[in-house]
């Protein structure tokens, strides 16, 4: 590199500071100067899954490599966001808003996204099969297909029901409109159940979010109607806000709160569905009858993770060192399908699970030593158009075998207004820019 | 953006900065702080990049966009940055969002290594006209009257 490259100040070649930096001459480009530093390299790098996960994967690798070929299989041609679908619910949003497409990553990243649906992975010949027909060789193969629903964890549910009359929205789509309309057009004074699922899920605070939300459709367009929230679990994320906020607007607590909490221990463990008497019924045995029903299934790895073998269980075991698969070599898997324990399963995680298996194989293909990992994890929630929240946590490396080591810190309820308000604007703005972060 | 600032300034406006520690109901767990530094002693230190990168789901690519409320880290000068993370690391942290309680358990080198990081970038948002809006959006996901 020419001395006119030379830093003023420092007198190092801006190649010495990218070394430094660990940043790729491609991402300095980008947001700026460009030259190229690394060779040709031919790697195909394939990724299965353009959620989250896998749309943050290959944005990313583009940005530390210029060359490798990077290609992504998803069935949809358009993502739809989770986070802020629960927004779409009273209409404070649309899920347009929330909608998105591969242009950007197909144009300005050059990367080569395929609109099919993997099948299997033939680990000796390194090949993945698409429905379609189509073979793809990979050096290295991400795979972050999401969660499977598993609606048959409740006796009487399936997919089905969920598409019809019994809508789940546990991923943004034509469920969560479903959903709103059931409750715009119940009937007055009527009884909305939902059902919140045991331990691991995505986005573990979204049904008290959902709740919250439509307890302040409730209030506003039909007041005598009732929440019922039975629960699988005897405790939740952010209730030390929650609770707070819905003493304050729907007389939690009291006889005749509008919104009531059923954890698992007083008997909210919902087990079972009657469609024809639209009711749920939990393990102790209780009926309750619901105008509206909402039951967030159980979770598993994606079906495409547990077919193919990169599961033990429900869920599949990775090195949390880069998040290569515990069972099978040169894949990775990261986002909602993997054993992340202490990690929680959200999009922020995903999208940073993303960046540190990225960065390993970067790392790998330059012959470098691989990095640490490290992953941050924020949540910003609401509980209202007037009430925010936040959470954040830090997962540091601990050792081979080992899980990360978790340090974790939840606001408690403010009771300054600005500062709710405030909070609750830092929500929205974080959607919008998690949104472009990922996708463009 | 402008509609953003000025409500956000006509909030901030109204809360007044009591220098207030953080509030009796937070729930902290996992590591200690304490554990945490040792933990990230034993270790070799995560790259400037992947630290960096970290902050891009809400600061925007590699800290490079500007929105809004939450500003960008790309350009910011050295110092300045280490400075604001070591206040955030105080008890009585000065941010309510986040950021009082994110910086916490990130060590002084790793606060230096993002610093020296983002203050070669440039914040460059991407040229949002440039963005391609061309999601065909389904009927059944089109919004009907009642609740507006
Ligand atoms: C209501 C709600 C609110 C949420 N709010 C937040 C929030 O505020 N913040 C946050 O961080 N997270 C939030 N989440 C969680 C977040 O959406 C998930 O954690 C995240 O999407 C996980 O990313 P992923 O890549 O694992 O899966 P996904 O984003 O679901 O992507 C998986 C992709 O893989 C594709 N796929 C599946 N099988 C195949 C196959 N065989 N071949 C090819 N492609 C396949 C799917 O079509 C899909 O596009 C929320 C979730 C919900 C439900």
């Amino acid at each position: 590199m020419s001395n006119k490259y030379r830093d003023k100040k420092t007198g190092i070649t801006r190649r010495e500071i990218l070394k430094v930096l660990g940043v790729s001459a491609l991402s300095y480009g980008f947001l700026g100067a460009s030259s190229k530093v690394y060779s040709k390299s031919t790697a195909h790098i394939v990724i299965v899954g353009g959620g989250i996960g896998g749309a943050t994967a290959a944005k990313y690798l583009r940005l530390l490599n210029a060359d490798v070929k990077i290609t992504i299989v998803e069935p949809k041609s358009q993502y739809i966001f989770c986070p802020g679908s629960n927004e779409v619910i009273p209409g404070w949003i649309t899920l347009e808003d929330l909608m998105v497409t591969y242009t950007t990553l197909k144009t300005h990243y050059r990367i080569n996204v395929i609109q099919d649906k993997a099948q299997s992975i033939n680990f000796d010949k390194k090949q993945l099969k698409l429905e379609g027909g189509d073979t793809l060789t990979y050096h290295k193969l991400i795979v972050s297909p999401g969660p499977t629903h598993h609606y048959e964890g409740i006796e009487g549910f399936n997919k089905e029901l969920a598409e019809g009359a019994f809508p789940s929205a546990y991923s943004a789509g034509k469920q969560t409109m479903n959903l709103r309309n059931q409750i715009l057009s119940m009937k007055k004074g009527g009884t909305i159940i939902i059902s919140s699922p045991e331990d691991p899920y995505r986005c573990p605070p979204a049904p008290y979010e959902r709740a919250s939300y439509i307890a302040t459709m409730l209030k506003d367009n039909n007041p005598t109607a009732k929440l019922l929230i039975l629960d699988s679990k005897d405790d939740f994320i952010f209730s030390n806000n929650y609770l707070v906020y819905w003493e304050k607007h729907f007389g939690y607590g009291k006889a005749d709160s509008m919104i009531e909490w059923v954890s698992k221990k007083k008997g909210g463990n919902v087990v079972k569905l009657d469609a024809s008497i639209r009711a749920v019924i939990t393990s102790n045995g209780d009926i309750h009858k619901g105008d509206v029903i909402n039951i967030i299934p159980p979770e598993k790895a994606a079906s495409f993770a547990l077919q193919n073998n990169l599961a033990e269980g429900d869920w599949c075991p990775v090195d949390f060192f880069d998040f290569s698969s515990l069972l099978h070599d040169d894949v990775y898997v990261v986002g909602d399908s993997i054993e992340g324990d202490p990690m929680p399963k959200t999009g922020y995680i995903a999208s940073n699970q993303a960046r540190v298996v990225v960065q390993a194989i970067n790392d790998e293909l330059h012959g470098r030593e691989v990095g640490s990992p490290f992953i941050i994890n924020d949540c910003v929630a609401m509980a209202g158009q007037d009430y925010g929240m936040a959470l954040a946590e830090t997962f540091r490396y601990a050792g081979k075998g080992k899980k990360l080591g978790e340090r974790y810190h939840i606001l408690g309820a403010e009771k300054n207004k600005g500062k709710q308000i405030v909070r609750q604007q830092v929500a929205e703005n974080w959607q919008r820019t998690f949104r472009k972060d990922v996708f463009e | 953006m402008n509609k953003y600032l000025l409500r956000l300034f006509f909030i901030l406006s109204s809360i007044g900065f009591s220098n207030s520690a953080l509030a009796d109901d937070d729930l902290t767990g996992g590591l200690s702080l304490k554990e945490n530094f040792e933990l990230a002693k034993k270790f070799p230190m995560p790259s400037p990049w992947l630290l960096s990168a970290q902050c891009s789901a809400c600061h925007g690519t590699l800290g490079t966009a500007f929105n809004e409320i939450i500003p960008p880290l790309a350009g910011m000068d050295k110092q300045e940055f280490i400075k604001k993370m070591q206040e955030y690391k105080t008890a009585d942290a000065s941010n309510f969002i986040v950021m009082g309680i994110i910086a916490q358990p990130i060590t002084d080198e790793e606060i230096e290594a993002m610093a020296g990081f983002f203050a070669k970038l440039k914040p460059e948002p991407l040229n949002q006209e440039k963005i391609p809006r061309d999601v065909v959006v389904p009927e059944w996901a089109v919004m009907n009257k009642e609740s507006e």
